[in-house]
């Protein structure tokens, strides 16, 4: 703990995020209140990774929900309205090894045609739609004299637009290599939908901003790039405000911290929200 | 309620909240790491206990993950709201 911010690893991302749920828990019953609805709290196991399992647990919950808040870190104490759609990819390339002294000719280089094949990729990009596709490692190669025969390239992709996500997939899909000796293999998929500022996101925020000005609180809104599983619960048409965690920084570093003092009012805006019409 | 009188309540129990919440980060629990995730669990299910009894909790098996943990309080007829979130960190332990 230290000027008035406490570290620890996951504390923003999002443990502090869980704590809070109960917090409004323990409140309800100290003062014997009843909020409007009932709750459902549903604390995956697998968000960091993708929610391969959670997320069919998301899904059904969130289809008999009236509206959804997530207490996942917000960016600089905002609430977030909006988050891009993400995709996983991997590119294999198998080529023909030779010995790069006596007979490079022979061989057919997988590193080369990945790094031709990462310039096609980079090319995707379409910032003013809000799509990124981005190499983000790469490995290949043996030992420093043989043409390589494998190498890959992991791919991320983020989307503002469902139909971006099929253009970045299907134009994936259809790489074709520059060497005809050299075999492409695309593996992964789009992992979440976007999460769109639509009027009912829109609305639930404004709700919890009149509640928040109520106790003085400024509650500002942002779209972001990164995912949860929000974006789930928003594609099936269910409004979500989602960045209710207190706020803090560093998420996924070694400097991951909350602010002290936003834990109350965090508190009093979740609690707040539960008990409001 | 006022919300004023929520924030006094919270502000007034802020030491006890930060214990609580230095207790369950100190439970190291990165994705993929099963008894690090039910050591979680199980800690946030004491707390929801201690709370009330008429919780109705349930924890689900995820292979290769964890538990996922699903909390059912004030039922009735209307639509429920979703509080999400996650319990795994991308920290490895230490």
């Amino acid at each position: 703990m230290e000027d008035g911010r406490f570290y620890g690893c996951g504390i923003f991302d999002m443990k502090s995020g869980c704590v809070l749920m109960l917090e409004a828990l323990r409140a309800f019953k100290e003062f014997n209140l009843t909020p409007t609805r009932p709750i459902t709290i549903l604390l995956s196991c697998d968000e960091e990774i993708g929610s391969f399992s959670g997320r069919p647990l998301v899904e059904k919950e969130a289809k008999d929900s009236e509206f959804c808040l997530v207490c996942e870190p917000s960016a600089n104490g905002r609430v977030k309205t909006g988050r891009k759609g993400t995709g996983m990819f991997e590119l294999k390339a198998h080529g023909v090894p030779a010995h790069a002294g006596l007979e490079p000719e022979r061989g057919a280089s997988a590193i080369l045609e990945i790094s031709r094949q990462i310039e096609k990729i980079h090319a995707l990009n379409n910032l003013a739609e809000g799509t990124t596709a981005n190499v983000c490692t790469i490995t290949g190669g043996t030992t420093t004299n043989v043409i390589p025969e494998y190498a890959n390239c992991s791919i991320d992709v983020r989307f503002t637009k469902a139909n971006e996500a099929e253009r970045i997939e299907s134009e994936l899909k259809n790489l074709k290599s520059f060497d005809g000796r050299v075999a492409l293999e695309l593996s992964g998929a789009i992992n979440r939908p976007p999460l769109e500022r639509t009027e009912t996101v829109a609305a639930l925020y404004e709700k919890a901003r009149k509640i928040a000005e109520t106790f003085d609180y400024e509650l500002g809104e942002t779209q972001v790039g990164g995912a949860s599983d929000g974006n789930f619960v928003a594609a099936l048409g269910i409004p979500v405000l989602d960045g209710l965690g207190v706020s803090g920084n560093g998420a996924h570093t070694l400097e991951e911290y909350i602010l002290v003092e936003d834990i109350p009012l965090r508190a009093t805006l979740l609690a707040s929200l539960l008990l409001a019409d | 309620m006022e919300t004023q009188k929520l924030l006094a309540y919270f502000q007034a129990g802020q030491t006890a909240i930060i214990e609580r919440i230095r207790q369950v980060v100190e439970l190291e629990s990165t994705s993929r790491d099963i008894p690090g995730n039910r050591l979680v669990i199980d800690w946030i299910e004491a707390e929801a206990r201690k709370i009330s009894e008429d919780f109705i909790i349930e924890r689900i098996f995820a292979n290769g993950y964890g538990e996922h943990f699903i909390l059912r309080a004030f039922s009735s007829a209307e639509k429920p709201v979703l509080l999400l979130g996650h319990t795994d960190t991308v920290h490895p332990r230490g």
